[in-house]
């Protein structure tokens, strides 16, 4: 079984201008307008150090994020419930492991968000669970990162909506039908009436995508990507 | 890495991403890492992570706003649990008495899932408006309070007492088992086992899946007696999904437990009644 779950490093930031590209990624989170800078700031690493006071903060910011994937993953408003409350738990669990200068907390909490409803998914459909995300979340060894590819969260918050609005139809659909509402592969090919290969090879381009401009391997312009 | 070893790499990263990576495939995928850079599995983590934030944020409704009693709800749990985080970090000793298997990894499992069920006796605390101030003290009978709070959430739950068997280890035994099979959760409640100080042996859980075949129950972990103990609260953290569970059975194995038991030494057992 895979023992890591690991986030890529980013470089210490450019203040001013990440401070700006973060209160719009922010606002995509909470839905209002353009915060305050101070509410910009990263609330985990509060509660990691015992901040009862950003806990509120936390659920305030981050709410609307987790319970909109939650109700799209749960198969009913029973579990929507229970799912919330452990995606929460696991976010108090893990808040230490948390670092702001190597993703978006967003991006964090999704991918917290995520990794608990997979596993729910996998014990409904009666399949182990993935490694422990919450025991086992550890940062990357800095030795293994390339520093110069390495971006501020603002940036890799633009180059996600970049490469989003920039993939091909199909394969933002069946991403989103993957990542945001947590079909099974089978169910997309189902729903969609497309080969389950042909499935695989969309979600998987419309990652490595990603992958590739947010890691700096290839940047958002470039030609020759690989279109369905 | 060659052409292939690349494709067949960014393949089982995929899958490892959307949740449909199998058991056999973690281990290629574990082989092909060997070769790859160390921070490519994280990049295909952040990379579906940020992506899926700006989803939220294109298809979002009305609906997706946390309903605020829940929100409430959630932030009281959030502040409890810091609370709890202060006052424990300087203990060491645990909260209840059950201990890991042979790996230390299964222990970091194991406390993990003590620390969530802490987090879980709290919720409910908060759903019943008991003031949540005072949580310190709740984390000593933590296995207690999942119990409770099992028996208070789901009344689909199981509910079986313990049969103490012939067993030297299990004289007089009693207790029961719940477990739920919705949340995957359960509290064994036993009093009366012999304590296996020294740790001579340990004492292991296994549950019967009605699905599965009977001659390899489910792994329910491994747990300790204390010396002086009477009754203990053992959460029970199962290795895999149980479907249908139509019995408990506590056995008497080596210390750290084994695969499979021989079954020689069975000190409990809990099924439904009649």
């Amino acid at each position: 079984m895979l023992s890591t779950f690991r986030l890529h490093m980013d470089e210490p930031k450019r203040a001013s201008a990440a401070d700006a590209a973060s209160r719009v990624h922010l606002s995509l989170v909470t839905g209002s307008a353009a915060p305050a800078r101070d509410a910009a700031e990263p609330v985990l690493p509060r509660i990691a150090a015992g901040d009862e006071r950003a806990v509120r903060e936390c659920v305030t910011r981050y709410g609307p994020l987790i319970w909109a994937l939650v109700r799209r993953w749960a198969p009913d408003a029973n579990d929507a419930e229970d799912a919330v409350q452990d995606v929460f738990i696991d976010l108090w669990r893990s808040a230490a492991k948390f670092d702001s200068t190597r993703a978006t907390e967003a991006g964090w909490v999704s991918m917290v968000t995520r990794r608990r409803l997979i596993d729910r998914m996998r014990r409904r459909q009666r399949l182990p669970e993935m490694e422990s995300m919450s025991d086992s979340f550890d940062m990357v060894d800095d030795r293994a990162l390339d520093v110069a590819q390495s971006m501020d969260r603002a940036s890799r918050a633009e180059r996600a909506r970049a490469v989003l609005q920039d993939l091909p139809s199909a394969q933002r659909r069946m991403l989103e039908l993957s990542l945001l509402e947590g079909k099974t592969h089978d169910e997309i090919a189902r729903e969609t009436d497309t080969p389950l290969g042909t499935v695989k090879s969309h979600i998987r381009r419309g990652l490595k995508r990603a992958r590739d401009v947010m890691a700096g391997t290839v940047s958002d312009s470039d030609e020759g990507r690989e279109d369905s | 890495m060659n052409r292939d070893e690349q494709a067949r790499l960014d393949e089982l990263l995929m899958q490892r991403v959307t949740g449909s990576l199998s058991a056999p495939e973690a281990d290629v995928l574990a082989n092909l890492m060997k070769e790859a850079p160390a921070s490519m599995m994280a990049e295909w983590d952040a990379a579906a992570a940020e992506l899926t934030v700006q989803m939220v944020h294109d298809a979002r409704t009305p609906a997706d706003a946390l309903p605020g009693a829940l929100e409430d709800r959630i932030a009281r749990v959030g502040e409890a649990f810091v609370r709890t985080q202060r006052g424990t970090k300087s203990s060491a000793t645990p909260v209840v008495p059950i201990d890991s298997a042979p790996s230390s990894n299964r222990f970091a499992l194991w406390g993990g899932w003590l620390a969530a069920a802490a987090i879980l006796a709290v919720w409910v605390g908060s759903s019943r408006t008991t003031p949540v101030a005072d949580v310190r003290p709740q984390l000593a009978s933590t296995g207690a309070l999942l119990r409770d709070s099992l028996l208070d959430r789901d009344s689909s739950l199981v509910r079986w007492a313990w049969t103490a068997t012939a067993d030297s280890s299990a004289v007089g035994a009693t207790g029961d088992v719940v477990w739920s099979e919705r949340a995957q959760r359960g509290v064994m409640r036993i009093a009366g086992l012999l304590p296996n100080g020294g740790r001579r042996w340990q004492y292991q859980l296994w549950i019967f899946d009605k699905s599965r075949d009977q001659r390899f129950p489910v792994d329910g972990g491994v747990f300790d007696i204390p010396d002086g103990t009477h009754e203990v609260f053992v959460p029970i953290d199962a290795r895999v999904p149980v479907g249908q569970a139509v019995m408990f059975a506590v056995t008497v194995e080596p210390p750290g437990g084994v695969v499979v038991s021989t079954r020689e030494r069975i000190a409990l057992l809990a099924k439904p009644a009649g």
